[in-house]
C-alpha cells in the first residue's frame, strides 16, 4: 500500500489565508491578454514549450520489445513515436523520415507492435533503436552515412510509469529535479494495477490555459455544478474553500473539501454504499487484493496540477490524467483518462460507470463554461480577470507561464 | 475505433429471453435503455423527455439492487445476453440519475453536448 501526503490541516474555515503566505505572486488579478492573443501562442510555442517536460503515456501500455504507440504534441507541431526497444528502453523518436521527411506512423494516439518502422513513402527501415537499417537501391545515393541517418531522438524519462519528453536536446533540468515536491506522498503509488482505461477527448473553444485555470479552484463548484453541491459544500464552508492548496515551483497541489456528513443523492449513495461492501468482501476472500483508495483514506479529492499541462487526480479506487493541449490560442485538445483496477464483478463495473458519469457530469460543465468565457473574453471588455483568495492557484499557473514567455523573463530562472 | 463500444448486441433472437428469469417487469425498458455503449447512452438520455426518463427511473431504481445482487453471482466474464442487458440497465439508470435527483430535466443546462465531450477507444 502507497503512503498518502501527511498535510498540516489548514482551516477551511477562514478568509483571505493564501496571497498573504505567497506575497511574491503581488496583487490577486491577471491580465486577460495571455488568453486570447496570438503573440502570447506564438510565444509560447517558443519559449515554453519546448523548455518543458511532457507526459505521453504509461509505460505499461508498452510491456513489450517492439510494443509502441504515436502521440502528437500539437504546440509543437510535432508527431512522436514511444517504443520499447529490444533492451526493453522505452525511448522516444520523432516521427519523421530522415529520406525525405515523410511521417513514418500516420495515426496519431495508435499503439502497436512492429519489429521494426518501414517509411510508407520509399521504404527506409529503422530498428527499433531508431537505426537506420535499410534503404531501397542504396547504391544509387551520393555518400549516404547510415550511422548518422537515424531517427532523431527525443529526450524521455519515466516517473512511476509516466513516460516524459522534453523536447529539447539538452534540458536544463532532469525530470526529477522539474517535478520537484509535487511527486510527494505518490513513491510506489499503485498507478500500472490501476490500469483499466476509460478514454475521453475534446476539443473546446478556449485557451489551454483558461481550461486547465477552471480546475484550479474550488470557488465555482457551488454555482456551477449542481450535481457536486452536496458533495463539496457545508453549512461551515458553503463556498468551497479548499483544504490547503501548496504552490510547488512550477506545479500546485489543492485539496479540495470533501463534505464527509453530506447526504448523498439516492443512486450515488446505492453505488457509493454498494462499492464499499463489495470491496470489503472481495478483499476477505482475496487477501492483498484491496484497491488503494486516495479519497477515502484522506477524506480529500487530491488535484496535482503538473506544469505545464498535466494533471493528476487520485479519486477513489483509482486516478485520472487530464492533458490539454493548445491548438490554436482559441482551442485546446482535452484529453482525459480514467483509470480503475481492471473490475471483478458488476458491481465495480457498475461503480466505476458511475465514478466516470459523476466526474463526467461535472466536466462538461467545466468544458462549455469555459467556452463561454473565452467568448466573452475575446470581446476585449475586460482587460483583465479579478481574483479572490482561494483562486490564489490560476494566478500562480499563469504566472509561471509568463515566467517563461514575457521577455524579461528570457534570461531569468523560470518557475521560480 | 470503437472496439470497447461494439460486439455485444442489445436485440434478442426469437429463443433468448430479453432479461434473466425475475427480472421481466424491466422487459419493457430494454430496447430504450439497455444500450452498450457509453457514447449511445449519452445520446439516448441527451434526446429523451423528462416523461420518459422518470418512468424508467422509477421503476428501475427500485431493481438495482436485485439486478447487481443477481450479476454478482455469476462469473463477469461468463455474463450472457440477458445478463448484459440487465447491466447495461444499471448503467442507464446511473446516467439519468442527475436528470431526476439534481436537475429535474434531462441534462445540466450548462453542460456541453454528448458529441463534444466523447468517450473514444483510448488514449
Amino acid at each position: 500500500m502507497s503512503t498518502v501526503p501527511v498535510v498540516e490541516d489548514d482551516s477551511y474555515l477562514g478568509t483571505k489565508r493564501w496571497f498573504k503566505k505567497y506575497p511574491e505572486l503581488g496583487d490577486p488579478g491577471i491580465p486577460v491578454e495571455p488568453f486570447t492573443s496570438e503573440d502570447q501562442f506564438a510565444r509560447e510555442r517558443q519559449r515554453l514549450w519546448p523548455r518543458v517536460w511532457l507526459m505521453v503515456g504509461r509505460a505499461e501500455h508498452i510491456p513489450e520489445s517492439g510494443d509502441y504507440f504515436t502521440k502528437a504534441i500539437p504546440p509543437a507541431n510535432a508527431s512522436l513515436i514511444v517504443v520499447r526497444g529490444r533492451d526493453r528502453v522505452i525511448r522516444a523518436f520523432h516521427n519523421v523520415c530522415s529520406h525525405r521527411g515523410s511521417q513514418l506512423c500516420w495515426e496519431s494516439g495508435f499503439r502497436g507492435h512492429t519489429a521494426a518502422f518501414k517509411c510508407p513513402y520509399h521504404g527506409f527501415t529503422y530498428d527499433l533503436e531508431g537505426h537506420l537499417r535499410f534503404v531501397p537501391d542504396e547504391a544509387n545515393f551520393y555518400d549516404l552515412d547510415k550511422d548518422r541517418m537515424g531517427l532523431r531522438p527525443v529526450v524521455t524519462d519515466i516517473w512511476e510509469g509516466f513516460i516524459f519528453v522534453h523536447l529539447s536536446p539538452n534540458p536544463t533540468e532532469a525530470l526529477k529535479e522539474y517535478l520537484g515536491a509535487i511527486t510527494e506522498g505518490l513513491s510506489g503509488y499503485p498507478f500500472h494495477e490501476q490500469n483499466y482505461q476509460y478514454s475521453y477527448r475534446a476539443v473546446l473553444n478556449c485557451n489551454w490555459k483558461l481550461l486547465i485555470s477552471s480546475f484550479l479552484e474550488g470557488f465555482h463548484v457551488r454555482t456551477l455544478h449542481a450535481a457536486g453541491l452536496r458533495r463539496f459544500c457545508s453549512t461551515d464552508n458553503p463556498y468551497s474553500h479548499l483544504d490547503f492548496v501548496k504552490l510547488l515551483g512550477k506545479h500546485r497541489l489543492l485539496s479540495l473539501f470533501v463534505n464527509q456528513a453530506a447526504t448523498p443523492t439516492k443512486v450515488a449513495d446505492f453505488a457509493f454504499s454498494r462499492y464499499k461492501k463489495t470491496l470489503a468482501q472481495l478483499s476477505d476472500s482475496a487477501p492483498g487484493g484491496s484497491q488503494p483508495d486516495g479519497t477515502a483514506a484522506l477524506g480529500r479529492f487530491l488535484i496535482r496540477n503538473i506544469f505545464p499541462n498535466f494533471q493528476l487526480n487520485l479519486v477513489m479506487g483509482g486516478w485520472y490524467a487530464y492533458q490539454f493541449w493548445p491548438l490554436t490560442p482559441d482551442t485546446v485538445l482535452w484529453e482525459t483518462r480514467m483509470c480503475f483496477s481492471k473490475p471483478r464483478n458488476a458491481t465495480e463495473h457498475f461503480f466505476q460507470y458511475y465514478a466516470r458519469y459523476a466526474s463526467r457530469e461535472n466536466l462538461m460543465e467545466d468544458g462549455r463554461v469555459t467556452e463561454q468565457q473565452q467568448l466573452a473574453l475575446k470581446s476585449g471588455v475586460i482587460k483583465r480577470l479579478v481574483l479572490q483568495d482561494e483562486e490564489i492557484a490560476v494566478q500562480h499557473f499563469n504566472s509561471v507561464v509568463q515566467s517563461y514567455t514575457a521577455d524579461e523573463a528570457r534570461s531569468q530562472t523560470a518557475g521560480k | 475505433m470503437t472496439l470497447k463500444f461494439s460486439g455485444v448486441h442489445t436485440m434478442a433472437s426469437n429463443n433468448d429471453p430479453l432479461l434473466p428469469t425475475g427480472f421481466d417487469g424491466l422487459n419493457q425498458f430494454v430496447s430504450d435503455w439497455a444500450i452498450a455503449d457509453e457514447p449511445a447512452r449519452m445520446r439516448k438520455r441527451w434526446s429523451s423527455s423528462m416523461d420518459e426518463i422518470r418512468r424508467f427511473y422509477d421503476t428501475m431504481v427500485g431493481r438495482v439492487e436485485e439486478a447487481l445482487d443477481y450479476l454478482d453471482s455469476r462469473k463477469f466474464e461468463e455474463l450472457q445476453p440477458p445478463d448484459l442487458r440487465l447491466l447495461y440497465l444499471t448503467y442507464a439508470l446511473v446516467e439519468v440519475a442527475n436528470a431526476v435527483e439534481v436537475y429535474h430535466r434531462p441534462t445540466s443546462p450548462y453542460a456541453l453536448g454528448p458529441d463534444r465531450y466523447c468517450p473514444v477507444e483510448r488514449l
